[in-house]
């Protein structure tokens, strides 16, 4: 068992899951649950199982001290004559201090295991040696489980949520095998009570939880793992494809990202159907955006969001950048002023966004890429809604639409170039060699479909595109498809799931001719 | 109470329903991906294995399983050709054990061997339970190894019927020229360990003997010589295994029945495998067992 795509997780591992859930009594269903999460942890990453144990201990104990200063401080704050000034100043001093250790614990677990050896690397390769840090691996879902677990303590700290008395609620809750691996990365009044709850698998639950896994798997089989076949061995020798190949395996990244990491989140949001727990979704029609800033509020949704409340919100309201704020405003007006000083929060944002994804320079080039197109794209903005006025143009005529959906794509294609990159020089090298040395007679000649894909490849990742662009089209317009397959009754339900398995089996890339992937989130 | 009893009733049969559903349109699609012939240019997978079922009927008296390890050292043409014995060898690269049993169990729908022999290397490549669903999968429903097919299905393949028209002429054994020498210094050196058997394929292991019981076939196991695979501690295991089993063991490493094997000549790959000459003597040594079994 390697993943939620295994023959194994699908065939037993999960379905014996369910049974055994809905086969104990309700009180114990979480037992059931946190059993389950850690075997799979155990079955994909061994011992380091204690990381995820450790990480929620610390979290666990550090919560409840959270939760007791600000139980005190209720107490000295109710004390009659006292100073609330002095008594705020003096627990708000205590409780950040307490919630920094358990920060910063965390988020030092997360650096010894995933950032110091690449870091080390990369100050050996500057002639700089920092000694090579002992190498054990990467638990599974540890840049997920990390977020989760800060989350969870800055939200006690603020008093958003209660601290939990409970380990097992909190270590199910930052555990949860459905979401372990690639997010998404949920807030604990989101999941942890529903968890705890233990509902029964129902009807509805069953058909809507096995209906999505299902368009998960078809995202991922039919098309991510058929577009392979073209993108790796592009991108593994990048100097024996021309400009016009690399342009396509852009694009082909780009949709083979999506349907990877949007099928896996399918199958994480079907699976928590199935159990009764309503997961966050973290992709709205990402390529309905009409900007970057857009995108990125519709692609890896929980990231975006966990990234604005505790990295944004905080370094915007710090003393320093509120001040700059305030200068900004007096020297600029009212609208440039704050988009100025906005870069501040802005840049940590996306530094931290790309750094989370890995230590790679590709990484750190994607974020200050994103960095640089959305601050700019504010900073314009007053500038070129005056222009269209003046010129008289629509910005809600079909024609802007069009054009800002098209940049839109352009942005995000480069953005997923240099992602994909094996480095930052490397991803400058090949969005010139795009740019500057495309030849579109490679998409006519042959060369396109010699690298990996023939037609056939093609034309079934053409129609399940189109399909996908159908379906989120109706899904912009507010349908809920499988809503309107549940009421059309059993006959329907029954086609609906046999014609997605049915097309899994025929058309996905599996079997003799294809390596098989990983989730690729699944490495962050 | 009775309300939800009815309801999940209901919901229970519905699923079942659309399981049962699902699985026969995969029989039906297997009908068409399953290939028309035994032959790749029909999409026959392992070709030169599946040639067995284009022999006739009840004609082959022995079966080689295994891996790489059987495909190079066991050569009917000379077995018929010295000992007047049929047979035909089902190894492919890499074979795990969930493999070897299908393509045993394939041969035995046409075949009734007096001897099944299997070369031990492959018991000890590990393979997952999920590989081994797989391979029951595929063989149920065809549709789940073929399904790439439909790329370039032809309008017989939708009426029809599955022939094997083709064989192997080397009846499956695949003759390596050419030499490189092997460092035989420390082959088979005395040892205590035994080698760990993965427990799947013990399970493999005594399915594919009473497999063999059914069908009135002599299990025989049989370890080619390999200065890079073979080992006193696999040995010891495989005697062990043998023992349990109640079945013939034969080690042509060590030993009474220790092939001469020159390591600087009968290898083409550094003691992997054997050449066509290493080939030679081993057949000739099994040849000499098969006839006294």
């Amino acid at each position: 068992m390697t993943s939620y795509f295994s023959p194994s997780f699908l065939a037993v591992f999960l379905p014996v899951a369910v049974l055994a859930y809905q086969a104990v009594p309700r009180r114990a269903r979480w037992a059931v649950l946190l059993a389950a999460s850690y075997a799979f942890f155990w079955a994909l990453s061994g011992w380091l199982v204690v990381f995820v144990v450790a990480s929620t201990a610390i979290v666990w104990g550090v919560g409840r001290a959270l939760g007791a200063e600000s139980s005190r401080r209720a107490l000295a704050l109710a004390e009659p004559g006292a100073d609330r000034r002095a008594v705020r100043q003096r627990w708000q001093g205590r409780m950040r201090l307490t919630l920094a250790a358990g920060v910063v614990a965390n988020l030092a677990i997360l650096w010894a295991l995933k950032y110091a050896g690449p870091l080390a690397s990369f100050a050996a390769s500057l002639g700089v040696s920092v000694g090579e840090p002992p190498s054990v691996g990467l638990p599974i879902g540890i840049s997920f489980y990390t977020l989760q677990a800060v989350s969870y303590l800055v939200d006690v700290y603020r008093g958003a949520v209660v601290a939990d008395a409970n380990p097992a609620r909190l270590a199910l809750f930052l555990a949860f095998f459905p979401q372990i691996m690639e997010g998404p990365i949920c807030r604990y009044a989101q999941t942890a009570q529903a968890l705890w709850e233990g509902s029964p698998v129902t009807a509805r639950g069953l058909f809507s939880g096995s209906a999505r896994m299902l368009w998960g798997l078809a995202k991922r089989m039919v098309v991510a793992d058929r577009l392979n076949s073209f993108v790796r061995p592009v991108f593994d020798d990048p100097a024996a494809y021309d400009g016009c190949v690399i342009a396509v395996a852009a694009v082909l990244y780009t949709l083979q990202l999506y349907c990877d990491f949007s099928g896996t989140m399918d199958l994480a949001v079907g699976m928590g159907r199935i159990f009764g727990v309503g997961l966050p979704e973290n992709f709205r029609q990402p390529f309905f955006s009409r900007t970057a800033a857009e995108f990125w509020q519709r692609w890896h949704v929980t990231l975006g969001a966990w990234l604005k409340d505790y990295v944004f919100y905080p370094v915007s309201l710090s003393a320093p950048v509120r001040r700059l704020t305030g200068a900004a405003r007096r020297a600029l007006g009212g609208r440039v002023g704050p988009a100025v000083a906005s870069g501040v929060a802005l840049l940590a944002v996306w530094l931290a966004n790309g750094l989370w994804h890995g230590a790679g320079t590709q990484y750190l080039l994607f974020g200050l890429y994103y960095f640089a197109v959305i601050w700019l794209g504010a900073l314009v903005a007053p500038a070129s809604e005056a222009l269209c006025a003046r010129l008289g143009v629509s910005r809600d005529g079909a024609l802007w639409r069009g054009l800002q959906h098209a940049r839109t794509l352009v942005v995000v294609l480069v953005g997923e170039l240099i992602f994909r990159s094996a480095s930052a020089a490397q991803g400058v090298e090949l969005l010139g060699r795009a740019a500057l040395g495309f030849r579109a007679a490679s998409l006519a000649d042959g060369t396109v479909l010699a690298v990996g894909m023939d037609a056939a490849d093609f034309a079934a990742v053409a129609v399940f595109a189109a399909l996908l662009l159908v379906v989120g089209a109706l899904r912009e317009r507010g349908a809920r498809p499988l809503d309107a397959v549940w009421r059309r009754g059993p006959v329907a339900r029954g086609a609906l799931c046999c014609a997605l398995l049915v097309g899994v089996v025929v058309f996905g890339a599996y079997g003799a001719g294809y390596v098989p992937v990983d989730p690729m989130y699944a490495s962050f | 109470m009775g309300n939800r009893l009815v309801r999940a009733s209901r919901s229970l049969l519905e699923a079942a329903l659309a399981v049962a559903a699902t699985i026969a349109v995969l029989a039906a699609l297997s009908h068409v991906f399953v290939p028309k012939n035994n032959q790749a240019e029909f999409g026959q997978r392992d070709e030169r294995v599946y040639g067995v079922l284009g022999q006739p009927e009840g004609s082959v008296e022995v079966l080689f399983l295994g891996d790489s390890e059987a495909y190079t050292s066991f050569s009917p043409l000379q077995l018929w050709d010295e000992r007047g014995i049929t047979s035909y060898v089902l190894g492919t690269s890499g074979q795990k054990l969930c493999y070897t049993r299908s393509l045993l169990g394939r041969a035995l729908e046409r075949q009734r061997p007096r001897v099944v022999v299997l070369e031990t290397n492959c018991l000890f490549r590990s393979f997952s339970v999920g590989e081994a669903l797989v391979r029951l999968a595929q063989d149920a429903l065809p549709v789940l190894e073929y399904h790439d097919r439909w790329k370039s299905l032809r309008p017989e393949d939708v009426l029809g019927t599955v022939r094997a028209t083709w064989t192997d002429e080397a009846r499956g054994f695949v003759g390596k020229e050419g030499a490189v020498p092997a460092d035989a210094s420390s082959h088979m050196a005395p040892s205590d360990e035994v080698a760990g058997l993965p427990w799947l394929s013990r399970v493999y292991l005594d399915d594919i003997a009473r497999t063999c019981e059914r069908a009135g076939a002599r299990l025989v196991l049989v370890s080619t010589p390999s200065t890079r695979n073979w080992s006193t501690a696999r040995h010891s295991r495989m005697e062990r295994v043998a023992s349990e089993l109640g079945v013939d063991y034969v080690d042509l490493n060590v030993g009474k029945d220790r092939v001469e094997i020159d390591w600087s000549r009968d290898t083409y790959d550094g003691g992997d495998h054997l050449n066509v000459d290493g080939a030679r003597k081993v057949t000739s040594a099994v040849g000499a067992l098969l006839a006294r079994v």
